[in-house]
């Protein structure tokens, strides 16, 4: 009866085992026939697949297996007098790992263990359950323990079976998804020769998008489907706390695989960052909102970015005002502009396509900051050749054109329209000559000293209505000829 | 309780002299130095600021504070138990719940607020060419959209942990209840500055208000900005000291770190950060206040400033404050499944060591914000390193979350369905960092909606997501009602389905070239029918907001009694009478058990017993709220 | 066993709260300062503003010994002189009142440049703004501790706001300790 009772109540232990691992065993007890009988039930339950890893009789020998063996299982004989149950119990309380203790006695009535386990009980309540111990007369009582709720072993076919069916919906989803990512049109035409690089780790983001996505979407749709909960089942699902393995394991592939995409990035940054012993220079030239681009080697200033095909050009990049920040989004690479003398920055950028493009500012940097694009053309050798020979020629005479290719270069037009249409600034149309009222209540006439004032001193006379934005470095930036061309251009529109 | 009692509108009505008064001492004071006596916007800071303290005053929140500086004692705070039904929440409160509440009704408020301005914007943007907004009418509600949202989260994530961290130590309240009082309504004041913004002619340099953009623009609002900010900011300060000290003190006997809530480990690496890290947009918001008003050089290169300045300090808290808005989130995802697996929370060590180690990574990668801002180029490469780092950590729990679910015993009422799409957001989310951490490919999509596409995707997936999880499942316990499950599912899906068109969308559009930031955009991009696409979702994913907000109000006052612990959950707040109002424990518990043993028959976590002793539907009748 | 309610409300429980969180407060404001640090060697890595080494050699003598003054005062009270205490405490203040007096009042209006004049001027009157400002706090908190001492309402075995001021004292005396060198002594001047 009482061996019977063993059986069963050990084996409904051994389903209680959190871990999938071997249940280890100790046995603490002075009677070796109690200590060797027990072991052999286990050894001939191989299913339990338990293992005796000590037999003590003391309780010293108890907390030193304890500490040295680390058995997940301990069963104590309830009825030796050699083994003090009470202060194993005790000491016993005291310790952190997991640990189940079952009390057994073979005494008549005694035909229930006492389990015993180390988490459910505070230190508080273990004094109350040992004087309960001390005034039973050998019936020592069950923790309540439900059975209907006992959950189900999950047995190892079933686990693999789950992994492989989910395995499956995980590999049929990185093959869609990485079908998706690479026939969806998600980058512009590759234009320069550093956007190969630069396209080429996309695609290997990609590619682990789709293998990370899909990985855990996969296991989590399986999950959803596969692991419902049935119907009227108010039990819990299996006592799973965790793998140690595993988590070491996805700790790490992940991190060498970051410290993989960090290096490879890095390569590829070194890769379009590669200097040309003899490139093309240009200074780009950032305002609020428009862009200017000078060519020192011809002494060129334009409007439009014109670049020859297949040749590194060195960008200097800076601003007169905010922070703006050059992007051909066909080029790829990007660089703010910042203000200050001190605060240039370079931009190398190869064009291997001619065509027609546009720098688009990418820092905001006020209002049309939206609208603050310029064209750029990437020409044959030949045709850039033609092209710094016409820049090149002759100034006009005309001081009126003149005039127009500076309020082009310098950004005057993106504030001030010449056809009477309200911008940032007051309009040009029929200004010259007129009389306007300024924000502090005084009027002017709009005549060439007002004009030149404006320009030298921005910002001291502005009409009123208007915010002063005037770029605060722009008259350092042009010279008196210039300033009269200016004045001869804004004159003639009438 | 007459109105003007109310702690709300006692405080506006002290805001409104204490600003006149600022303004005329600031006159004087400029008069006496020599100085015109009016220049709007150095005279309008300190009113603003004079009219923040003037609104703690009324609010009558410090009154303790300055009894014990004249040397009275008040050991216990008072509570001022006259405001009843709703107008409780407009009138100061010590007790943490109700602060809680505070804090997350707010939160939604302005959120709503913030997701207005983005309907606003998102019309604009379904078109090209520029149909209704000015350029710079648009820049300043993206700007405001950016900045209210943000502190929106903040507020959303104060409720969380001011309402759950107490309840789930076993603490009757915090440690310095009048502290997280002022914490809360330090938050009014800024929330007033940020949106007077909007009339002092708007912000529009972008939320992140870079000079020299911000120190040019001769608009007040600007100031009004950066010192709304610093408010929140201070709020954001207080509230971790706050509950690092909660969490550290006050747990119940028995409870060690390591059998804590998941959800207290992630509210207490959240705290560390806010604790340190804010200070330093204070401080370089405060440095363009600076140069705004006093005239000062910080970020004028020609007198020896340098702009990048900013950029470091700015984002060295920024950075790690989106780590503030997504671990409680990413808490309670792990706090949540448990509950609806049945099943314990696959490596909770793990877990709860991987917030820490997300916090702290996460303060050294900021300046991959500026791998485009002319910062040294060699530097660059360290912190795409460090960046791409936080991924380990932030994968152990991807892990974990699927380790739990995985054989489990799924139910899918409305949280663990929030919870589940939270996941697979915020996946998406982060799966777009990798190309925004590697250089190269960053100089592409930085500044693009590539970036917006990335950011929304992980604030939706670690904040909202699950803040509507937390919403829905903790509802029972706040109000003692049941909200609508129909109208939960409604919303979910709403709600998933447009952000994930949103999402995917926005991403391409910036991958093809479409910048941020841009009120109008280029046809020849080819992007028309994405913006059109991702306007109709962002209407679709606010419609499910509307959802869940209607749901949550009409249920607090309609909706069905609601039994004892619904979910079945281990956790202590569950094992007393719900509604929970005033005395959180009459009887302090101690932990016998782990928190997360479902599975483990006849294991209980704490004295107060486990699932099969969830005590019956309680009798207490709820407080004067159900009117 | 103490109940939780008996054990959280305790004069001891309550004290070591408010110690640790005093803690964390300067932690945190210990990451403004470190800012502001940084910030100026940002900019200026080897310059430094041309001031009055006289005037920052007394001022910082001035808070340091402030610093000395009410280590004594909390000492004292530590073994219930209030006597001692209320002197010591009376001296940090003023030596406090006279650091302020020193920058606020003597240095920035004779420094070489105005606040808004450059960006060195502008770190110069930031740092030692924030600081003074940190320091008149700590005045106002310590004016708060001496009158409440002369009520007689701190003991031997309750006194915990005098530590709390001292710790606060201390703390912006050490960031002085920094702040010092930094701006006077540190650095090519210019």
């Amino acid at each position: 009866m009482g061996i019977r009772n063993v059986k069963t109540n050990l084996s409904s232990l051994t389903t209680m085992n959190s871990s999938p691992d071997q249940l280890r065993v100790l046995i603490a007890s002075s009677h070796p026939l109690f200590a060797q009988g027990i072991s052999s039930l286990l050894e001939k339950r191989p299913e339990m697949d338990t293992e005796v890893v000590g037999m003590v009789s003391t309780i010293d020998e108890a907390m030193d297996a304890l500490k040295n063996l680390h058995p997940d299982l301990v069963i104590v004989d309830y009825d030796d007098d050699q083994v003090n149950r009470e202060e194993f119990l005790a000491r016993f309380v005291e310790g952190e790992g997991r640990l189940r203790v079952v009390l057994f006695s073979l005494k008549e009535g005694g035909d229930e263990a006492i389990v015993y386990d180390r988490r459910t009980m505070a230190a508080s309540q273990i004094e109350d359950w040992l004087d309960g111990l001390s005034q039973r007369t050998g019936e020592p009582e069950p923790l309540p323990v439900e059975p209907d709720e006992t959950p189900e072993q999950p047995k190892r076919r079933d686990s693999m079976r789950h992994l492989i069916l989910a395995g499956l919906l995980v590999a049929v989803l990185i093959v869609g998804s990485y079908f998706l990512l690479t026939t969806i049109e998600l980058l512009p035409e590759q234009a320069s020769l550093q956007a190969k690089p630069i396209d080429d780790l996309f695609r290997l983001d990609f590619i682990a998008i789709a293998v990370l996505f899909s990985l855990i979407i996969g296991l989590m749709v399986y999950s959803i489907v596969v692991f419902r909960r049935r119907k009227g089942d108010e039990t819990d699902g299996p006592h799973i706390e965790g793998n140690s393995r595993l988590e070491v394991v996805w700790t790490l592939v992940p991190l060498l695989f970051v410290l993989f995409l960090a290096y490879y990035g890095s390569v590829a940054l070194g890769k379009t960052t590669a200097a040309d012993p003899q490139p093309l220079r240009m200074d780009v030239i950032g305002t609020q909102w428009s862009w200017r681009f000078e060519y020192p080697a011809y002494g060129i200033i334009s409007t439009e970015m014109v670049m020859p095909v297949n040749k590194q050009a060195l960008l200097n990049l800076s601003s007169t005002d905010v922070i703006h920040s050059f992007w051909v989004p066909e080029f790829r690479v990007k660089q703010d502009l910042l203000p200050g003398e001190d605060f240039e920055r370079e931009l190398r950028v190869t064009p291997i396509e001619v065509g027609e493009y546009k720098v688009r500012c990418a820092e905001l940097c006020g209002r049309n900051h939206y609208d603050m694009l310029a064209p750029v053309k990437v020409l044959s050798q030949a045709d850039f050749d033609a092209w710094v020979e016409a820049q090149t020629g002759p100034v006009s005479d005309d001081p009126v054109l003149r005039g127009q290719a500076v309020t082009q270069q310098y950004g005057c037009l993106a504030c001030h329209s010449t056809d009477g249409s309200e911008m940032a600034g007051p309009t040009w149309l029929g200004v010259y000559g007129s009389q306007e009222a300024l924000n502090d209540g005084t009027s002017v006439t709009v005549d060439r000293e007002y004009i030149i004032k404006s320009i030298r001193e921005p910002g001291i006379q502005i009409v009123a209505g208007f915010q002063n934005i005037m770029p605060a470095g722009i008259g350092a930036d042009l010279t008196d000829e210039q300033i009269e061309d200016v004045i001869a251009f804004i004159e003639s529109l009438q | 309780m007459r109105f003007y009692k109310l702690s709300l509108f006692r405080g506006l009505g002290f805001m409104l002299v204490g600003t006149f008064i600022g303004v005329v001492i600031t006159i004087l004071i400029r008069l006496l130095i020599g100085l015109p006596a009016w220049n709007a916007e150095p005279i309008l800071v300190v009113g603003a600021l004079f009219g923040a303290i003037a609104f703690m005053f009324g609010t009558r929140v410090m009154d303790d504070w300055f009894k014990w500086a004249r040397g009275i004692d008040t050991p216990e705070p008072a509570e001022d138990s006259e405001a009843e039904g709703w107008k409780r929440f407009i009138h100061v409160s010590f007790d943490h719940k109700v602060i809680g509440i505070q804090y997350g009704l707010t939160s939604i408020l302005i959120l709503s607020v913030a997701g207005l301005f983005a309907m606003i914007f998102r019309t604009e943007l379904a078109q090209p060419g520029l149909q209704f907004l000015t350029p710079d009418g648009f820049n300043t509600l993206i700007s405001l959209h950016g900045i209210v949202n943000i502190g929106g989260i903040l507020l959303g994530v104060a409720a969380m942990a001011n309402y759950l961290v107490p309840l789930m130590i076993g603490a009757n309240d915090m440690a310095f209840p009048r502290l997280n009082a002022f914490a809360y309504w330090i938050n009014i004041p800024a929330i007033v500055m940020l949106l007077s913004t909007i009339l002092l002619g708007g912000v529009d340099a972008g939320w992140t208000g870079y000079p020299p953009l911000s120190e040019n623009l001769a608009k007040i609002g600007f100031s009004m900005f950066f010192l709304g900010v610093y408010l929140i900011g201070l709020s954001s300060i207080l509230g971790g000291l706050n509950l690092i000290t909660t969490i550290i003190r006050m747990r119940a006997p028995g409870m060690s770190y390591f059998r804590m809530p998941i959800f207290v480990w992630s509210t207490l690496a959240t705290m560390i950060i806010s604790l340190t890290a804010t200070q330093l947009i204070g401080l370089s918001f405060q440095m363009v206040l600076f140069d705004r008003v006093f005239g000062m050089d910080f970020f004028n290169p020609n007198q020896g400033g340098n702009v990048l300045l900013f950029q470091n300090l700015f984002w060295f808290y920024s950075h790690p404050a989106v780590y503030v808005f997504v671990l409680p989130g990413l808490g309670i995802i792990s706090e949540l499944l448990p509950v609806f697996s049945r099943k314990p929370l696959f490596g909770y060590r793990w877990v709860a060591l991987s917030s820490m180690a997300i916090a702290l990574v996460g303060f050294f990668v900021w300046a991959h914000h500026m791998f485009t801002s002319g910062m040294a180029d060699f530097l660059r490469v360290p912190f795409t390193y460090s960046t791409l780092l936080v991924a380990v950590p932030t994968g152990i729990k991807f892990f974990s979350w699927t380790g739990t679910i995985w054989r489990g015993k799924l139910s899918f009422q409305t949280p663990m369905l929030y919870v589940l799409g939270a996941i697979s957001i915020f996946l998406l989310g982060g799966l777009s960092g990798p190309p925004n951490a590697t250089v190269a490919t960053d100089l592409h999509i930085h500044d693009t909606y590539f970036i917006v596409g990335h950011f929304h995707a992980t604030m939706f997936g670690g904040y909202l997501f699950p803040f509507v999880a937390a919403a829905y499942f903790w509802f029972p316990l706040i109000t003692g009602r049941m909200y609508s499950e129909r109208w939960g599912k409604i919303g979910f899906w709403l709600m998933l389905i447009g952000f994930y068109f949103q999402s995917l969308f926005q991403m391409q559009t910036g991958l093809l070239g479409m910048r941020r930031r841009i009120a109008d955009y280029d046809p020849a991009l080819g992007v028309d029918f994405q913006q059109l696409v991702v306007s109709i979702a962002g209407f679709v994913v606010g419609l499910g907001l509307l959802v869940f907000i209607t749901n949550i109000l009409v249920s607090a006052k309609r909706g069905q009694v609601a039994e004892q612990n619904p979910w079945r959950s281990r956790s202590p707040e569950w094992y007393i009478p719900t509604p929970v109002w005033g005395h959180n424990y009459e009887k302090p518990f101690e932990v016998v058990g782990e928190p997360y043993d479902y599975g483990l028959e006849g294991s209980d976590y704490t004295s107060l017993g486990g699932v099969a002793d969830t005590p019956a539907d309680s009798a207490v009748p709820e407080p004067a709220a159900a009117d | 066993m103490t109940t939780q309610v008996e054990a959280h409300s305790g004069y001891k429980y309550k004290s070591d709260s408010n110690r640790l969180g005093l803690w964390l407060f300067i932690i945190s404001d210990a990451f403004v300062f470190g800012g502001l640090l940084v910030s100026r060697f940002y900019l200026f890595a080897g310059e430094r503003p041309e001031l009055n080494q006289w005037l920052g050699v007394i001022v910082t003598f001035v808070l340091l010994t402030s610093s000395f003054f009410m280590y004594r005062a909390d000492t004292d009270i530590s073994y219930g002189n209030v006597k001692g205490f209320t002197r010591n405490i009376l001296v940090t203040l003023i030596l406090g009142i006279l650091f302020l007096i020193g920058v606020v009042g003597l240095e920035w209006p004779t420094a070489p440049f105005s606040a808004g004049e450059n960006a060195m001027s502008s770190i110069f009157f930031t740092m030692t703004g924030m600081h003074a400002l940190h320091v008149l706090s700590g005045v106002i908190f310590l004016y708060i501790v001496y009158r409440n001492g002369k009520k007689g309402l701190y003991s031997k075995e309750r006194h915990f706001p005098v530590e709390a001021a001292a710790i606060y004292w201390h703390f912006v005396d050490v960031v002085w300790v920094f702040f010092y060198p930094a701006l006077y002594l540190m650095g090519n001047p210019v």
